[in-house]
């Protein structure tokens, strides 16, 4: 079996939109992040988009359709989404559930909208960091044949990446913590709106890939920025929330995105908040839109997911 | 051919499921006094087993308890002779065996539990059956055994 | 806002263990075939929609490994999961990612490979506090709802049986299919051994090792690589309420499809159902669950489903023929069944179905089933 690495960036199409219609940013909501052993997911994912609907002056009523964002095996039940059914009001409803980080499931929302399917989206994502043991749990993400055997998880890949980084120390985890989050997309004008997106898968294998870079990350900040008309994201953006789940990252995926020592990265303190996996990015967004309901201008919001941030996903929002 | 090579992995991996506001009060109920408690939707009226946060068809919270009882009516059934692993114990279940959805008496929606009748040729949909419970109780809805023909009704 | 169209198809075998494949080779496999049969490769990709019931192998996230075997790497490729109708579901994600106006061709692809797996284990990991007490797999659950169904609409075994005959006598035809037994008799089906009353074996779908790819493309674009694209018309998707117990007699109201049926039919423009429809590829993992599909989708009137099966008219050469490619019964590698189905009806309408081509399918309906209760509705025409 071989893949091609050959792949092209730029599209050749016509076809393709170069921007994103208008679709704004109604209403955001989350719980707190820490370990809550005795709330069950249902609850917090209820609180989650109580918040949302109360933060955009919404009802269940006015949403057309839900992305969800959870992992069976974090959540230890088969297609996990079935517990929230009735809290993200998806009975006789449709409702889309990706695997992955919570704004993946954004990005796919907006897609959604484009495509003239629905008008308003809530998005949601959950996930019980506490519930399992994350680094027995991620094992099982890398393939069966060559890496699993080897024992690595996601806490030995990120050591992994942070030695060739140079840090012979392991590196530091953001605090595991039970939570969700939700977004409420939607047609209606509002101030804040979705200017651009990307997101990207990269190689699985960590030894075919460059560790001291993302191409993944530079791939989806690319289409991002291309959406948003944004050339030179350092003078243009007005703050970034980027998911470093462990403490090197902060600077790999700053670089990545071209934002080297960006003085307004991760005003909110990053990670160490405790928004958990697959939560994270879509609390990103969060973040970026209550600064930007503060301060006008353009925001970025990062998630990622998988072995050393093998999945990434970037969204550019304004106002 | 040559056989293909197969390379094995065992999955240990354990969850600490939060059971929620809803279902603590539900096991707690059960445990102390084998009680079966479900929550009644103020929008439809539907009393739910089990209790959960929202009613899923009018969206609007679940506040009202429900005293359930422990005798109900048969409104599916099937015999199971197809090997079962059980999820709970991870060993066969015995087979053949008979399970049920039991609307118990107070409740709209079913629930679904053993049934262990007499004779398996009398079965059918509309039978009365009530709870027999095991004498340690957990909190669980395995503290019901299994359910069996009402007779002295 | 577009209209996109499925330009082409392509899958693995399906069958009982795929030793020769690993997933990503599964994957790569049904990709290369659907990107062949669109006379693309992959550099023509914009994007990819994934669809695997992962726990089923008792993995995490594995699209970080299998991405890379639909040609995901550097691309926008994003996982769905949504049970059994994971593939159908993202048969709608990939629509909606084409039609959106951000991409031009978008790939799907979904695969199982039960093989590898537990995938009753996996199955029974619903709430640990209720409905895993009594876990007894697709088969226990489905006997329960059978046991309403034939109380109240009287379908007998027999009727029941020929579904799962017509399903295995179709798949014949089908040189992907996993179960291929053409000269298959009701009374064959009826003495398979009893699963879970009054299912018989031969009732109930295998479980597959397999993978199905479709390959979308934007008006515009779709004309140009592709003489008879199906174009999608309707997508629709409807989920219930969480626990068995919640549904009131399922098979018999299956709200959850009457109602998706019935938006994608208004949008379309669909009045009669078993008329203006040409081919419809539903997802019935139980052969009495098609007889109960029948009602809700309309092809016939309530509690005459018995008579419809009888009379022929879901036969390959009967007035809307169901399942030509035969179906869920026949191969059900869970994460690609959805997609199967998508795939089959677009095979109809694109004329490319092979021996089981029901001659001038215009209007193909595509089903999936998932969960308790969920479903998805998408209808695929010749006509824009």
């Amino acid at each position: 079996m071989s893949y091609t690495h050959n792949v092209s960036l730029t599209h050749s199409a016509s076809q393709v939109n170069t921007f994103l219609p208008p679709i704004s940013i109604l209403g955001v909501g989350r719980t707190v992040y820490a370990p809550q052993p005795g709330t069950a997911i249902t609850e917090l994912v209820y609180h989650a988009v109580q918040a949302a609907l109360n933060d955009a002056g919404l009802t269940m009523r006015d949403v057309d359709t839900r992305v969800t964002a959870s992992v069976d095996l974090w959540d230890g039940l088969t297609a996990s989404n079935v517990a929230i059914t009735e809290v993200v009001g998806a009975v006789m409803q449709p409702e889309a559930r990706v695997a992955g980080d919570g704004l993946l499931a954004a990005c796919h929302a907006v897609t959604s909208i484009c495509a003239g399917a629905y008008r308003t989206v809530l998005v949601v994502a959950h996930c019980k960091a506490t519930m399992s043991d994350p680094r027995a749990l991620s094992n099982w993400t890398f393939d069966p044949i060559y890496q699993q055997p080897l024992d690595l998880d996601d806490f030995s890949a990120a050591a992994l990446q942070a030695s060739v980084l140079g840090s012979l120390a392991p590196p530091s985890h953001a605090p595991l913590a039970d939570g969700a989050a939700a977004i409420i997309l939607s047609t209606a004008a509002a101030p804040l709106t979705i200017r651009g997106m990307g997101w990207a898968l990269d190689e699985h294998y960590l030894g075919d890939r460059d560790l001291t870079d993302s191409i993944a990350l530079r791939a989806a900040a690319q289409r991002a920025f291309a959406l948003a008309g944004i050339a030179d994201a350092k003078r243009e953006l007005e703050c970034v929330e980027i998911s470093d789940h462990f403490d090197y990252q902060r600077a790999l995926w700053a670089r990545a995105l071209g934002l080297d020592d960006f003085p307004k990265l991760n005003m909110s303190g990053g990670l160490g908040r405790g928004a958990p996996p697959f939560v994270a990015g879509l609390d990103c967004l969060i973040e970026i839109v209550l600064r930007l309901r503060e301060t006008p201008g353009l925001g970025l919001a990062h998630g990622c997911w998988g072995p050393a941030g093998q999945g990434q996903a970037v969204m550019v929002v304004g106002r | 051919m040559t056989e293909l090579l197969k390379i094995s992995h065992t999955m240990h991996l354990e969850w600490r499921y939060g059971v929620g506001a809803s279902f603590h009060e539900f096991i707690a109920a059960l445990r102390a006094r084998a009680q079966i408690l479900g929550r009644r939707c103020p929008g439809c009226q539907r009393v739910y087993l089990p209790p959960r946060p929202v009613c899923g068809n009018c969206y609007v919270e679940l506040r009202d308890w429900v005293e359930v009882r422990d005798t109900g009516t048969v409104r599916a059934f099937t015999i199971v002779h197809t090997p079962i692993i059980d999820p709970t114990t991870g060993a066969r279940r015995p087979s053949p065996y008979t399970m049920a959805l039991i609307q118990l008496d107070g409740a709209d929606t079913t629930l679904n539990h053993y049934l262990e009748a007499s004779d398996p040729t009398k079965l059918r949909i509309g039978m009365r059956v009530r709870a027999v419970w095991r004498a340690q109780r957990m909190g669980l809805l395995g503290d019901i055994s299994h359910f069996t023909e009402l007779t002295d009704e | 806002m577009r209209r996109a169209a499925i330009i082409g198809t392509g899958q693995t075998k399906h069958a009982k263990a795929h030793d020769d494949m690993n997933q990503a080779e599964l994957v790569r496999q049904a990709a290369t075939r659907a990107l062949s049969d669109a006379g693309i490769t992959f550099r023509e990709v914009d994007a990819v929609v994934l669809a695997n019931m992962e726990l089923f192998e008792g993995r995490a996230l594995p699209e970080m490994w299998v991405g890379a075997g639909a040609g995901g790497y550097l691309k926008p490729a994003i996982k769905i999961a949504t049970g059994g109708t994971s593939g159908t579901s993202a048969a709608i994600a990939g629509y909606h990612q084409c039609a959106s106006g951000l991409f031009d061709i978008v790939l799907v692809v979904g695969w199982e490979k039960h093989s590898e797996g537990a995938t009753q284990t996996g199955m029974a990991m619903v709430d640990p506090l209720w409905d895993r007490n009594v876990a007894s797999g697709a088969v226990g659950n489905f006997a329960l709802s059978i046991s309403q169904y034939v109380a109240e609409r009287g379908v007998t075994p027999a009727q029941a049986a020929k579904v799962a005959v017509k399903a295995r006598r179709n798949a014949a035809k089908n040189p992907y299919a996993h179960l291929q037994i053409p000269d298959l008799t009701v009374e064959q089906v009826l003495r398979s051994p009893m699963l879970a009353d009054p299912v018989h074996r031969l009732d109930m779908c295998p479980q597959s090792d397999g993978a199905c790819a479709l390959v979308y493309a934007a008006q515009g674009v779709a004309e140009k690589l592709c003489a008879q694209p199906a174009w999608v018309r309707a997508a629709v998707t409807r989920h219930d309420q969480p626990y068995i117990g919640d549904l009131d007699r399922r098979l018999v109201t299956m709200r959850t499809l009457r109602d998706a049926a019935r938006a994608a039919y208004h949008q379309v423009g669909i009045v009669e159902p078993r008329k203006q429809i040409d081919v419809a590829e539903i997802y019935e993992p139980v052969s009495y669950a098609e007889l109960a599909w029948y009602e809700a989708l309309g092809f016939c009137a309530e509690g005459k489903a018995g008579e419809l099966i009888d009379e022929g008219v879901t036969e390959m050469n009967g007035e809307l023929p169901v399942n030509p490619s035969g179906g869920v019964l026949s191969s059900n590698p869970v994460g690609a069944s959805g997609v199967l189905r998508v795939a089959e009806a677009a095979m109809q309408v694109m004329g490319r179905a092979g021996a089981h081509q029901i001659a001038d399918a215009r209007v193909a309906l595509a089903t999936g089933y998932g969960v308790y209760a969920w479903s998805d509705v998408m209808i695929l025409s010749a006509d824009t």
